[in-house]
């Protein structure tokens, strides 16, 4: 089981989901700035203003989202995206690793 | 003759009503599937604030007005939720007399009362009968987007924000249709503010460590921050969940009308052909006697 850690990943809009699956890393735009969560990140509810949202992918691959006004919850290795408004999530250039 | 000519006019016109009652039908039955996406769709997001809720239920003490206001407030806010559109059967009309029957309760109580209205047809029938509406809102009801979700609830938690003396409310009603399945959709009066949120019963798993657990559950930037942002939604996706049924409800409900219209053209249809045959043959029959009859008093004449 060298394999790394993920977590379970849920993003939703308020008109229709816009992504699940695996992820190792996830960037959020919180309000006190960009926030890091990792597997297993402690319970956290945290409110988010306009940004970019960055999912990595359990292949490296990396993804990025325009998210505007909504909050995450982090739970049992659950993180759980819900935003007003949610661009179409596309592929970031750069790999991360 | 003249009747007959009557009674094909009269098929020819209730063939090209059945015609539209049946593509009315068949264009219901094609939303329904559009209206059960949609709320399919937005299910996700509903789900995550609740759980959310749910979340600073379990770990922290709610003392936020949305959950907690003075019930001895004078005014209450009532929101029927109305179609745009007619040839839904009953579908507006039986709104309207719940409304009606809430706004007498909530009259005897002593309450006053500021009615919000969605729906073209429920607009308008106050509007027809001069009684005051606090706010309304026009347009697809039959698929309600985010916006007039948004529209709706950011009306009606500013008015009961405001406190008592600037003419807020203290309560919130909703009238709207429930979808129970394609043939049974149920008027019903919801209480939308303030919430009330149940708690769920700590139950299986967490029993053990949930004492010590549930402190760790962080809110950034702090938990009265975090629930001023997250309660307003919660009543928005509690208000557009509300539209997405009474929308189902109301595609239902036009579907059956027209269905019971299409079968009422056919069977109308049905009975003035009889007739009309009928009538056909009365006709036949009275020339052949006439014919005969005429022939046989000529032959009688010649012998």
């Amino acid at each position: 089981m060298s394999e790394k850690a993920t977590m379970q990943v849920n993003i939703v809009s308020a008109a229709h989901p816009v992504w699940s699956g695996e992820a190792l890393q996830v960037t959020i735009p919180a309000s006190g700035g960009q926030m890091g969560i990792l597997p297993n990140h402690e319970p956290v509810l945290t409110l988010i203003k306009q940004g970019k949202l960055a999912v990595v992918e359990k292949d490296g691959t990396r993804h990025v989202i325009e998210v505007a006004d909504g909050f995450i919850s982090f739970d049992s290795n659950k993180l759980t995206v819900a935003v007003e408004d949610a661009g179409t999530l596309k592929r970031a250039e750069e790999n991360a690793e | 003759m003249g009747s007959q000519l009557a009674l094909k006019s009269r098929i020819a016109s209730t063939s090209s009503l059945e015609k539209i009652f049946n593509a009315q039908e068949m264009i219901a039955s094609s939303h329904i599937a559009k209206a059960r996406d949609v709320a399919l769709n937005a299910k996700p997001y509903s789900d995550a604030i609740s759980d959310a809720v749910q979340a600073l239920v379990q770990h922290t003490h709610i003392d936020h007005p949305i959950v907690k206001k003075s019930e001895n407030g004078t005014r209450v806010a009532v929101l029927a939720l109305t179609s745009d559109r007619g040839m839904a059967g009953p579908y507006t009309s039986s709104i309207i007399r719940e409304t009606e029957s809430l706004l007498a309760r909530l009259d005897e109580q002593g309450k006053q009362t500021e009615l919000y209205v969605y729906g073209r047809r429920g607009v308008s029938y106050y509007k027809y009968r001069n009684r005051d509406i606090a706010g309304t809102w026009e347009g697809n009801t039959d698929k309600p987007g985010v916006e007039v979700a948004e529209a709706i609830s950011k009306a009606l938690v500013d008015a009961y924000m405001k406190s008592d003396e600037d003419g807020g409310v203290s309560e919130l009603y909703i009238v709207f249709t429930e979808f129970i399945n394609m043939v049974v959709q149920k008027v019903r009066v919801l209480r939308m503010l303030p919430v009330e949120v149940i708690a769920d019963q700590p139950t299986k798993i967490n029993t053990d460590q949930n004492a010590e657990a549930s402190p760790l559950y962080a809110f950034e930037p702090s938990v009265d921050e975090v629930l001023d942002a997250i309660l307003p939604k919660y009543i928005q996706s509690r208000i557009h969940e509300c539209l997405l049924t009474a929308a189902a409800s109301e595609t239902a409900s036009r579907q059956n009308a027209m269905h019971t219209a299409t079968e009422n053209a056919r069977s109308l249809i049905d009975d003035l052909t009889r007739k009309l045959n009928a009538s056909r043959q009365a006709s036949i029959t009275q020339e052949l006697t006439e014919i005969i009859g005429s022939a046989d008093a000529l032959n009688k004449k010649e012998e």
